[in-house]
């Protein structure tokens, strides 16, 4: 408690394989969240991991360098949870689902901006309407990686708009 | 232990026996919040999330059919975020399954339309995932339709604790949960079903329904449910 990441992972773990860059680590299993670069040196305690938008949870830790897609990431852990529900509660019976065959569009450059809102609105909707915990952690993977990695998303979205245009000239 | 507690519930003071539940509250004070798989008469499960409603004091959202209430709570039922849940369950319900309501049993009668009426929903937003599903025509007297199936499990519960007979069960897990007879064998051969009925009117959706009946003219009668419940607890 309260060793840095940083720690973790250079000290620790001996840095990253293979030599590359450290990009984000997921921490508490496919409920939590993960925490990019700049918060390298964030106190691993319950507190400082939950202003990031991530837990403690089964204290799971996965390092990723500069090669992972991060909505990738996201689209894997929802694929976990999906299979986890256990189908009683709307949201998490069809909202994960939704939720993770918009990322799988996501992943193939096949979304719009739309697709990206819908995640968004779903995300807070499975999070806060879920029965029990399993719903209510699912988005967590999703939600953090919009908020850190924006941009992976935001780019997926332009090449559709750009082949699109490609299309149609 | 009964007593009486102060509620507000959308700014309106009530005084209420602590033994409900908010949504009992609200609608003996006329008050709606739109439910689905609550079904008055039966044990509610909270599984549709559909009637979820805010605490003042506390950021979580609470399901108004399984919480009861207590002194001073304070109850939003129709704040702009409990419309646009109410509006996005309803568009999931709708996306899970295959609802095409032109050729249903229950075009103009179906619990789950007229939702889609009441919340305004104009287009459902979410891709529809069209699962494969079988329909069991082999009961002498009754259809079931997994294609129209929400999984509200009122079927199963008026099954069990209102006729006794304990035909029918939830299979499976996540998006392929399926309602099953007994053993997921066809209704038709089943040793428990005596043909009641109770479950096709506790139904809210064209999934059951009687063979005797043509397209669009499939009225239920989920009061019957609640009726014979009453009626009971008063050992008429
Ligand atoms: S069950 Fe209701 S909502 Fe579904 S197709 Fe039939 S009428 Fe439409
Ligand atoms: S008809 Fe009656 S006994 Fe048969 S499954 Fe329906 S509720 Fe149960
Ligand atoms: S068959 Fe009808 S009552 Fe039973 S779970 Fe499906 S929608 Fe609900
Ligand atoms: S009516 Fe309350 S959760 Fe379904």
């Amino acid at each position: 408690m309260g060793t840095t990441l940083r720690e973790i992972v250079y000290d620790i773990g001996g840095g990253i394989q293979g030599g590359g860059q450290f990009k984000a680590a997921q921490t508490g299993g496919p409920s939590g969240g993960c925490i990019p670069t700049e918060h390298l040196d964030v106190k691993m305690d319950y507190e400082e991991l939950m202003k990031l938008g991530s837990i403690m949870g089964s204290g799971g830790l996965i390092v990723m360098d500069e090669n992972s897609d991060m909505v990738d990431v996201a689209r894997f852990f929802m694929e976990f949870c999906v299979d986890e529900s256990c189908g009683k509660c709307v949201p998490c019976r069809v909202g994960t689902k939704m939720m993770h065959d918009l990322l799988q569009k996501v992943c193939e450059n096949k979304a719009t901006q739309l697709d990206i809102e819908r995640l968004e609105e779903l995300a807070v909707y499975v999070k806060e309407c879920s029965l029990c915990g399993l719903g209510g952690s699912a988005p967590n993977p999703l939600l953090s990686t919009l908020r850190h990695f924006r941009h992976e998303y935001d780019t997926r979205v332009q090449t559709v708009i750009k082949s699109e245009n490609l299309v149609h000239q | 232990m009964m007593a009486l507690v102060t509620i507000y519930i959308d700014d309106k003071k009530i005084i209420a026996n602590s033994e409900k539940t908010i949504l009992e509250v609200a609608r003996e004070n006329n008050i709606e919040i739109l439910t689905m798989c609550h079904l008055k008469g039966l044990t509610d499960v909270g599984a549709c999330r559909l009637c979820m409603v805010e605490l003042e004091g506390s950021p979580k959202l609470f399901s108004a059919c399984t919480t009861k209430v207590a002194e001073n709570m304070i109850v939003t039922t129709n704040s702009e975020r409990i419309k646009r849940y109410q509006r996005i369950t309803t568009e999931l319900f709708f996306a899970e399954r295959n609802h095409i309501c032109a050729v249903c049993v229950s075009n103009g009668a179906c619990e789950l339309q007229n939702l889609g009426y009441k919340v305004g929903m104009e287009a459902i937003r979410y891709p529809h995932l069209f699962p494969q599903c079988d329909v069991d025509t082999s009961h002498p007297l009754y259809v079931m339709d997994q294609n129209r199936c929400i999984s509200c499990s009122r079927c199963i519960r008026a099954c069990a604790e209102v006729e006794g007979a304990y035909n029918w069960d939830m299979m499976g897990r996540g998006y392929q949960i399926r309602v099953i007879s007994d053993f997921n064998t066809p209704w038709g051969e089943s040793t428990t079903c005596t043909s009641c009925g109770k479950c096709l009117q506790a139904c809210p959706t064209g999934a059951l329904w009687a063979k005797s009946i043509v397209q669009g003219q499939q009225d239920k009668h989920p009061e019957f449910i609640t009726d014979l419940m009453e009626r009971r607890k008063m050992k008429l």
